[in-house]
């Protein structure tokens, strides 16, 4: 797929560091647009919604954007959408840290993780393996124990047997990759993981639309 | 299991890149910190902390630009730090690619400015730097780059700041700072025992075994600065030591 054909937006509502997944971005070639408004975008093949900070600041701040019909619109469309860390939570239908509803394309829901006693530190913060059996056109050139960055305190850790990509185990196993069709989230921090994030961001904007 | 974390830290002062003996700065290693930041991210670091160690706040801007700059081909987390005096110089600081913010002297003088960037970005975005050393025989925890003693203990103040909601400890003896001594482990022991967010150890790393040492004794992060400037390879050296010796860390590898 040539670069001239990838359009990329980065979703900015206010709840996330914004200029690393830019500049990881630009390294590997590709120019995004940052979105900060309601605004169509029919036009973009890729979106990337970044996100620190808690569940339901996010989901305010992303209300108050007006971006939510717009992404839902793009997600029915089959644009590929790619939320990260806190974005890939928001993606989900609940998370035990706030009592907003997630934007719900990801049937599961995000679990508080120092409620397991197994889990010794939160929040989780540092490089863990990536675990998973099956190729994924994600994943390619990446290893099962291949290392990534994560800072999260929440995650999916039940039932996501279905739709997970990649697990992950900080003293409890969760999901740190996970796809439901056009829709993809990621725990880690891919424009923060060096090479093996830049490969991983590379393989997602490769993805092509089955027309 | 999450893994023990290979810090380079990048000290500037005046927009250049120098080496730090018990906080004094003398030698120029690099003019360019842009430079040596790139060539950090190409070795297999895991984390870079750039600290801005300068004399005056007027320094502020030009290491706001140096930041915008090494973040574009930085691709690991960066921490930065140094005259985080005003709530809108960190969110400044965080725009122009800080993944987190470490403080230091605000925990002391200012401390609804902490709360306020914990409330705004999260524990795991906020460093507690503590600089300690003896003052007759006693542990003292200094602010201001070094040069002023609070009343405190630096167990006691990291409690402190852990319960104000500091997401990691950046622990610092001044007079082991650039001495080659390795790290004070009893400082590390006390504090790894007692608090729950993790500890990066910092100041006096000559040897790869000093930053084992560091681990041993509970860190769970590994700092060091002069070694990676006068030490060809050394982040993937240091690496390789540490993966030898079983410990849970990154695989050593450069970046393509």
């Amino acid at each position: 797929m040539s670069r001239e054909s990838v359009n990329i937006a980065v979703i900015d509502y206010g709840a996330g560091n914004i200029s690393s997944m830019v500049n990881s971005l630009e390294y590997i070639g590709f120019k995004a647009q940052v979105v900060s408004s309601a605004t169509s975008l029919d036009q973009f093949t890729h979106i990337i919604i970044p996100g620190v900070g808690a569940f339901d600041d996010a989901m305010d701040h992303l209300d108050q954007s007006g971006l939510v019909e717009h992404l839902e619109k793009a997600k029915n469309s089959g644009v590929f959408i790619l939320g990260v860390c806190l974005g890939m939570q928001i993606l989900c239908k609940s998370s035990d840290e706030g009592i907003s509803s997630g934007l719900g394309w990801i049937d599961l829901e995000v679990t508080n993780l120092s409620k397991y006693t197994d889990v010794k530190k939160v929040p989780h913060m540092g490089w863990n393996n990536l675990i998973f059996d099956h190729a994924n056109p994600i994943f390619d050139g990446v290893d099962t124990g291949d290392d990534v960055y994560f800072v999260h305190s929440y995650g999916v850790s039940e039932s996501y047997d279905q739709l997970c990509l990649a697990e992950a185990n900080c003293g409890v196993k969760f999901c740190c990759a996970v796809r439901d069709k056009n829709v993809f989230g990621m725990q880690f921090h891919p424009e923060k993981s060096q090479n093996v994030g830049l490969k991983i961001l590379k393989n997602f904007l490769a993805l092509k639309r089955e027309v | 299991m999450v893994k023990h974390r290979l810090i380079a830290v990048v000290i500037v002062r005046d927009g250049r890149v120098v080496q730090s003996v018990k906080f004094k700065h003398t030698n120029v290693i690099h003019y360019d910190a842009i430079h040596a930041i790139e060539t950090f991210n190409q070795w297999s670091v895991d984390e870079i902390v750039l600290l801005n160690v300068s004399k005056t706040p007027e320094s502020k801007d030009e290491f706001k630009r140096i930041l915008s700059e090494v973040s574009k081909s930085c691709f690991v987390p960066l921490s930065v730090g140094g005259w985080i005096n005003e709530y809108q110089y960190a969110c400044d600081l965080i725009k122009s690619g800080a993944d987190k913010l470490v403080l230091n002297t605000a925990f002391y003088s200012d401390v609804e400015l902490t709360k306020s960037l914990i409330k705004k970005f999260g524990s795991q975005c906020i460093v507690a730097s503590i600089d300690f050393d003896y003052v007759d025989d006693a542990k003292k925890v200094f602010v201001n780059r070094g040069e002023d003693c609070i009343d405190a203990s630096p167990l006691d103040w990291a409690t402190r700041l852990e319960a104000v909601g500091a997401g990691e400890i950046f622990l610092n003896c001044i007079s082991r700072d650039g001495a080659r001594k390795g790290y004070d482990l009893e400082m590390i022991q006390d504090l790894s025992e007692s608090l729950t967010i993790p500890i990066i150890a910092f100041g006096g790393v000559l040897r790869w075994k000093h930053l084992l040492d560091g681990i041993n004794a509970g860190a769970d992060a590994v700092a060091a600065a002069n070694i990676f400037h006068y030490t060809e390879h050394a982040a993937k050296r240091a690496k390789q030591y540490l993966f030898e010796k079983d410990i849970n860390i990154r695989k050593p590898e450069f970046m393509n």
